[in-house]
C-alpha cells in the first residue's frame, strides 16, 4: 500500500514520541566494580572479659548478616570481608582497636560496641576519621553523631513505656540499681525526671562497679526501702549474683518485681531460672515475637550457632544494622563512609522485630517497645507492646541540651576523664 | 517517576488515542471497510444518539463526583494542618517539657507528611512514622501531670478537641487519596467511548479530511475527559495534585524554644 507523505509524517512523529518516552524512563544500573577487591568492615565486640557473655552472640549475628549478603552476591559486585576484633571488655581497648580498624585496616564501616563507655571512646575515633559505627545497643541517649548509627532504643523508647506500665499496674515507688558507668548513671538520671513527672517516687539509687559481685549493700538498701519496683541497669555477669542475692534475701517478683533494661534471653539462660522467673525486661525485640519472619530468623541463628543460644534485641539490631548499611551503600553507589553516612538517614528495613527506620535528623532507629515477663522455661512472655513505632528522642525534654551536656561532662571529669567510675584501687 | 514525567506520559496517552483514531479512519476509508458493512445511516444515527447521550451523562456524573471529592480532599488537608498548628500553638500554655515534646512531634510530623507521606499517597500508601507521631501526641497529653491538667483545664480540653480533629482529618485524607471511581464504572465509560468513536468512524462523510477531523475531535474530547476524571480522582498525584503547602506553613510557624 502506498503511504502518502502526510501519513508518513504522522507515523514518524508517533515513533519519535514513543521513543522519547521509553528513553526517559530508563534508569541506568549502577556500575559494578569487580576489580576493587572485597569490602572490608570491622566487627568489634568483647570476645573476652566480663562482657563476652553478652557481646559474642551479637558479633555472631553481624557475621551471619554479612554471610547472607555475600551469599546473595555481595554489594556492588563485591563481597564483604569482616575483620573480627576483640574489645576485651575494656573501653580504652575498644577505642584503640576502632582506630586500628579505620586508620590501618581502612574498613568502610564498623559494627560493634556494647557499653556506652566503649561507644563514647570510639565516638571520637569515628568522628575524627569520618567513618561509620553501627551501634546495636539500647543506650542512654544524649548523643546524635552523624558518624554513629544508633540501632538500639533510647530511654523514651525502652524505659519510659515500661516505667509507665509499672506505675499503672504495680506501684509508684521505684528503686534504681545499676553498674557504675555512664549508661546506668545517665538512664537513672533521666528516669528520676520522668518518674517525678508522672507523679512517682525514687526511693533509692545504688551502683556497683562493672563486673563486681559484691551486692550486699544494694540488697540491704532494697530491703530497707521495700519499693514497688526495682529498676535494674546492671550489665554483664554481675546480674547472676544480683538476682541470686535478691532471692536469698526473700525478694520475689510477686511483691517486688525487677524490671531490667540490659538483660537478654541469653543472659537469662545462663542464670538459675528460679532466681529470675517472674521478673521483667523491656526491649524493642524479643525472641518470642511470633511472626514467620522472626521464627525463620531465630531458626537460622540457632542452626548456625547452637540451640543454647537465643536471638535477642542486640542480636536482632546487629543483624538489621548490616542490612541498613547495605541499603545505604546501594543508595550511595559507593562504600566510602563519608558518602554513605549521608544516605543512612531515611533507610528502613523489614527485620525480624518489624520495620525499623533510621531517623534523618538524629541517626537513631524508630522502633517498637515491648515489656515481657520471664517465664519458667527461660523465655519472655510479652505482656505489653507499643501500638506503633516510637520516635527516638535521644535528648529527654525535662532538661535543656546544655543541662544534659553539663551533667555528662561533670560525671566524666569526676571519674578522672573516664566513662566508668574508677575502681577503689585505681 | 517524577511528576513531570507522569504528566508527559498521560498527555502522550491522550494524543496516542487521538492519533489512533485518525489512523483508524484513514485505514477504514482506504480499505473501503464500510462497503462491506452495509449499515443503514438512519439506524446508525439513532444508535449514535443513544450511546452518545449515555456517555455524556456518565462523563458529567463522573466529573461532578470526582470534582466534589477533590474539593473535599483539599479541604480536609487544610483542616488537618490547621488542627496541627492549633495544637502546637496551644502547647505554649503548658510547661516546658510539654512544649518541647509537642513542638518536636509537630515538626517531625510535618516533615514526614511532606517528605514521605505526600509522595506515597499517590500509590495509596501512608507513612507509618507519621502515624506513630499521632500516637505520640496522644501520649504526651495523657502523660501530663494531673496538677498541670487541672490548672490548664480549658487549654487541655481544647487541645483534646483539636487532637481528635487532627486524627479524624488525617484518616479522611488518607482515605481520599485512593481512587473512588469503581472499576465497573471505568469499564462502562471505556466501552461507551469505544462505541462512540467506532460509530463516528462509520459515518459516510464525503471528505476524508473532515471525517478525520470529526473523529479526532471526538476522541480528543473523550480522552481529555477521561484524563480529567483520573487526575481529579487521585487528588494527591498528577497534574492537579493537592500540594502540601498547609503543612509547610505550619512548619514555618513553629515556636522557637530552647531544647
Amino acid at each position: 500500500m502506498k503511504i502518502n507523505r502526510t501519513l508518513q509524517l504522522i507515523l514518524v512523529s508517533a515513533f519519535l514520541i514513543v521513543g522519547a518516552l521509553v528513553a526517559s524512563s530508563y534508569t541506568p544500573i549502577k556500575a559494578e566494580n569487580n576489580n576493587a577487591g572485597p569490602i572490608k568492615v570491622g566487627v568489634l565486640h568483647s570476645l573476652t572479659g566480663t562482657m563476652a557473655l553478652s557481646e559474642k552472640p551479637v558479633a555472631d549475628a553481624t557475621l551471619l548478616a554479612i554471610e547472607e549478603i555475600n551469599n546473595s552476591g555481595g554489594i556492588l559486585g563485591r563481597t564483604i570481608e569482616p575483620i573480627l576484633i576483640d574489645g576485651e571488655s575494656d573501653e580504652r581497648i575498644f577505642a584503640k582497636k576502632a582506630k586500628k580498624l579505620v586508620k590501618d585496616e581502612k574498613v568502610d564501616a564498623v559494627f560493634g560496641g556494647w557499653t556506652s563507655a566503649s561507644r563514647k571512646r570510639m565516638l571520637k575515633v569515628f568522628e575524627r576519621y569520618d567513618n561509620l559505627l553501627f551501634y546495636p545497643l539500647q543506650y542512654e541517649g544524649l548523643e546524635d553523631s552523624k558518624n554513629i548509627v544508633y540501632l538500639g532504643s533510647t530511654p523514651n523508647q525502652q524505659s519510659f513505656p515500661a516505667i509507665k506500665w509499672f506505675m499503672e499496674n504495680r506501684g509508684r515507688r521505684f528503686f534504681l540499681v545499676g553498674s557504675d558507668y555512664v549508661y546506668p548513671r545517665t538512664v537513672n538520671e533521666i528516669l528520676k525526671d520522668y518518674i517525678k513527672y508522672l507523679g512517682g517516687k525514687v526511693v533509692g539509687e545504688k551502683y556497683i562497679p562493672l563486673g563486681s559481685q559484691d551486692l550486699n549493700h544494694v540488697i540491704a538498701d532494697i530491703k530497707d526501702e521495700l519499693p514497688d519496683v526495682i529498676v535494674n541497669t546492671i550489665n554483664g555477669d554481675s546480674n547472676i549474683t544480683f538476682f541470686k542475692e535478691l532471692r536469698n534475701n526473700g525478694i520475689y517478683p510477686h511483691r517486688i518485681p525487677t524490671l531490667s533494661f540490659s538483660l537478654t534471653e541469653n543472659e537469662v539462660y545462663a542464670m538459675d531460672i528460679n532466681n529470675i522467673m517472674g521478673d521483667y525486661a523491656s526491649w524493642s525485640y524479643f525472641n518470642s515475637i511470633d511472626t514467620s519472619v522472626n521464627n525463620d530468623f531465630s531458626a537460622l541463628y540457632t542452626d548456625k550457632y547452637g540451640d543454647d543460644l537465643f536471638t535477642s534485641d542486640p542480636i536482632e539490631a546487629a543483624y538489621v544494622g548490616v542490612y541498613i548499611w547495605r541499603n545505604a551503600v546501594l543508595s550511595a553507589g559507593t562504600t566510602e563512609p563519608s558518602v554513605v553516612k549521608k544516605f543512612v538517614g531515611g533507610q528502613s528495613y523489614d527485620g525480624p522485630g518489624g520495620t525499623i527506620y533510621i531517623d534523618e535528623i538524629n541517626n537513631h532507629a524508630w522502633k517498637n517497645a515491648h515489656l515481657a515477663e520471664i517465664m519458667p522455661d527461660g523465655q519472655f512472655k510479652i505482656v505489653w507492646s507499643s501500638e506503633s513505632l516510637i520516635r527516638p528522642v535521644p535528648r529527654p525534654v525535662f532538661r535543656t541540651r546544655e543541662a544534659w551536656d553539663t551533667f555528662l561532662s561533670d560525671m566524666y571529669m569526676r571519674w578522672g576523664a573516664s566513662w566508668a567510675k574508677p575502681s577503689e584501687s585505681e | 517517576m517524577d511528576i513531570d514525567y507522569q504528566l508527559y506520559q498521560e498527555i502522550a496517552l491522550v494524543f496516542s488515542a487521538i492519533f489512533t483514531a485518525a489512523i483508524s479512519v484513514y485505514i477504514i476509508r482506504k480499505k473501503k471497510v464500510m462497503s462491506w458493512v452495509n449499515i443503514d445511516q438512519t439506524i446508525m444515527n439513532a444508535t449514535f444518539g443513544v450511546v452518545g447521550t449515555m456517555l455524556s451523562i456518565l462523563l458529567a456524573f463522573a466529573i461532578a463526583v470526582v470534582w466534589g471529592s477533590y474539593g473535599d480532599a483539599r479541604s480536609i488537608s487544610v483542616q488537618e494542618a490547621n488542627a496541627l498548628g492549633d495544637i502546637e500553638r496551644m502547647s505554649r500554655g503548658f510547661s516546658m517539657p510539654v512544649r518541647r515534646q509537642v513542638r518536636s512531634a509537630v515538626d517531625n510530623y510535618t516533615r514526614l507528611v511532606i517528605d514521605e507521606e505526600w509522595p506515597s499517597m499517590s500509590k495509596g500508601e501512608y507513612s507509618e512514622r507519621a502515624d506513630a507521631i499521632i500516637n505520640e501526641l496522644w501520649t504526651i497529653y495523657s502523660d501530663i501531670p494531673k496538677s498541670e491538667r487541672v490548672g490548664n483545664s480549658a487549654m487541655f480540653n481544647q487541645t483534646l478537641v483539636r487532637l481528635n480533629d487532627l486524627t479524624a482529618n488525617r484518616r479522611m485524607r488518607l482515605l481520599s487519596s485512593s481512587p473512588s471511581v469503581p472499576g465497573l464504572m471505568w469499564m462502562l465509560l471505556y466501552c461507551d467511548a469505544f462505541a462512540i468513536i467506532l460509530l463516528t468512524t462509520c459515518f459516510r462523510i464525503p471528505s476524508l479530511g473532515v471525517h478525520i477531523l470529526l473523529v479526532t475531535v471526538t476522541a480528543g474530547v473523550i480522552s481529555f475527559s477521561f484524563y480529567l476524571i483520573k487526575s481529579l480522582d487521585t487528588p494527591f498525584s498528577g497534574a492537579v495534585q493537592i500540594e502540601s503547602t498547609p503543612f509547610q506553613v505550619v512548619r514555618n510557624s513553629l515556636q522557637q524554644i530552647e531544647y
